[in-house]
């Protein structure tokens, strides 16, 4: 039996880490080295770096700051951010990252195919980003310009299926950094058109909020932000994993 | 000193940085002096069958591995691709495999559920693994579309169900094969390379 991964997502800007609020105001958290070595103590089932201003600010990849990271990293490392070309991608892989997450440049469908002819499916994870209107609409929302990327989510899953990346890493932008619990409605809705490994994101505060996911959907990939780095209601930062025994509750498995 | 295979489409980052963490030697290579001079060989893998199969037969690693491994019997260890590499043939490519353990790669038909079967998973030993015991290796990281069916019951060391019982590791004397990645699976990843060392 595959056991489900709680995935912390750490954000980056610079060489700082940071936390956003509905894909808005990061503020700073702390040193990324300091906290990445914390989460390889306690043996977390994955992580996750996006660099979030790497495309908008094109500042390009951090290879040096990835460089010390992937070198303390005995988990999977999957990394976003700035990726879109072929030469990067080998850098990445080289250096110790495991997947690539790929936003923005998912609508280069050439660069993705060759991406995964060369390096496999496995390797490739489509990021989505999904928005909810005042008319209870789901779209994919566009964090460059604040906007609508594709107003049909079947489509543009489907569209990403047949190109054949590996995964989709789902992030729910109304709930991201708000702590109130996943939108379990959204990703029911979304499951019944998806074959492919996925991994969602924005909104768990609390350990019932990733037992409610676990139990109500078929995802593999439970994710979080805040829950991983933050404590009390005013925001400290302390990082922290769920132990053995808080697994087993969650997830049967330790 | 530990030789990893340089072939061109490799995890070897994340290898090399743990066998480092296990203040192992290690070596990243391609030329024909490190391997054979290097005391055990380890052949990553992330891509495709094909374009790995392409890159050892052009660059001459093909022959020279051959020679290293079923003459010289020198230990080595396949990861994921790595491991597929070793059979004789993949479902996800044309190309011939180096052939050296009966069996075959296909690809996962599974109803309900999704491929890539990615994440962590349980094992079930088939062979003895002293000293190390059952809980040494529990689970280990996976990341695959395909897996390897062996010919032989007695060259599987591991076995992991994900829709069916596939093999997750094989071992035949020098020879080893694993389906996931040690280099990502923590102190079971660290248990495993360990293992590999004491062949």
């Amino acid at each position: 039996m595959l056991k489900k991964r709680l995935i912390p997502v750490l954000l980056l800007e610079g060489n700082d880490l940071v936390k956003s609020r509905r894909f808005d105001d990061p503020v700073y958290i702390g040193d990324p080295l300091n906290a990445i070595n914390i989460f390889n103590d306690k043996e977390v089932d994955e992580l996750v770096l996006i660099d979030i201003s790497a495309t908008k600010n094109k500042s390009g990849i951090n290879f040096e700051l990835l460089e010390k990271v992937a070198s303390e990293c005995f988990m999977p490392l999957s990394y976003g951010g700035g990726i879109d070309n072929m030469d990067q991608v080998g850098s990445l892989f080289s250096i110790g990252v495991d997947k690539v997450i790929i936003n923005s440049a998912l609508n280069d469908h050439d660069f993705i195919s060759e991406l995964i002819n060369k390096y496999g499916s496995q390797s490739i994870v489509a990021s989505i980003d999904l928005h909810v209107d005042e008319l209870d609409t789901y779209y994919v929302y566009s964090y460059l310009d604040k906007g609508i990327r594709s107003e049909n989510i079947r489509q543009y899953v489907s569209q990403l299926e047949e190109l054949g990346v590996g995964e989709l890493f789902i992030n729910n932008v109304d709930r991201d950094g708000c702590q109130r619990g996943y939108d379990l409605n959204l990703i029911n809705r979304i499951e019944p058109y998806v074959s492919l490994p996925v991994t969602y994101c924005g909104g768990a505060g609390s350990l019932e909020d990733f037992k409610l996911l676990a139990d109500n959907s078929s995802v593999t990939g439970l994710a979080a932000g805040s829950f991983f780095v933050f404590i009390g209601k005013y925001n400290a930062v302390l990082i922290s994993y769920p132990s053995s025994e808080d697994q087993v509750y969650l997830l049967g498995v330790s | 000193m530990i030789c990893i295979v340089d072939y061109g489409a490799g995890n070897i980052g994340s290898v090399r940085n743990m066998l480092r963490k296990l203040g192992l030697e290690v070596i990243v290579s391609s030329q024909e002096k490190d391997l054979r001079s290097c005391e055990k060989l380890i052949l990553p893998g992330v891509g495709s069958f094909d374009y790995a199969m392409h890159n050892l037969k052009k660059s001459g690693l093909y022959d020279l591995l051959n020679e290293l491994v079923l003459y010289d019997q020198k230990p080595i260890l396949g990861v994921c691709l790595g491991m597929h590499l070793m059979t004789r043939a993949s479902e996800e490519g044309v190309e011939s495999g180096l052939g050296w353990i009966e069996a075959d790669v296909k690809r996962f038909t599974l109803d309900d559920l999704p491929v890539p079967h990615m994440g962590w998973n349980y094992i079930k030993q088939r062979q003895n693994t002293t000293p190390f015991q059952i809980d040494d290796f529990r689970r280990f990281y996976f990341a695959h579309s395909y897996y390897v069916d062996c010919d032989h019951q007695d060259d599987i060391f591991f076995e992991t169900v994900y829709g069916h019982s596939f093999v997750s590791a094989f071992r035949r004397k020098n020879i080893m094969g694993v389906q996931f990645h040690p280099e990502k699976s923590h102190m079971f990843g660290k248990n495993l390379f360990r293992f590999f060392c004491e062949l």
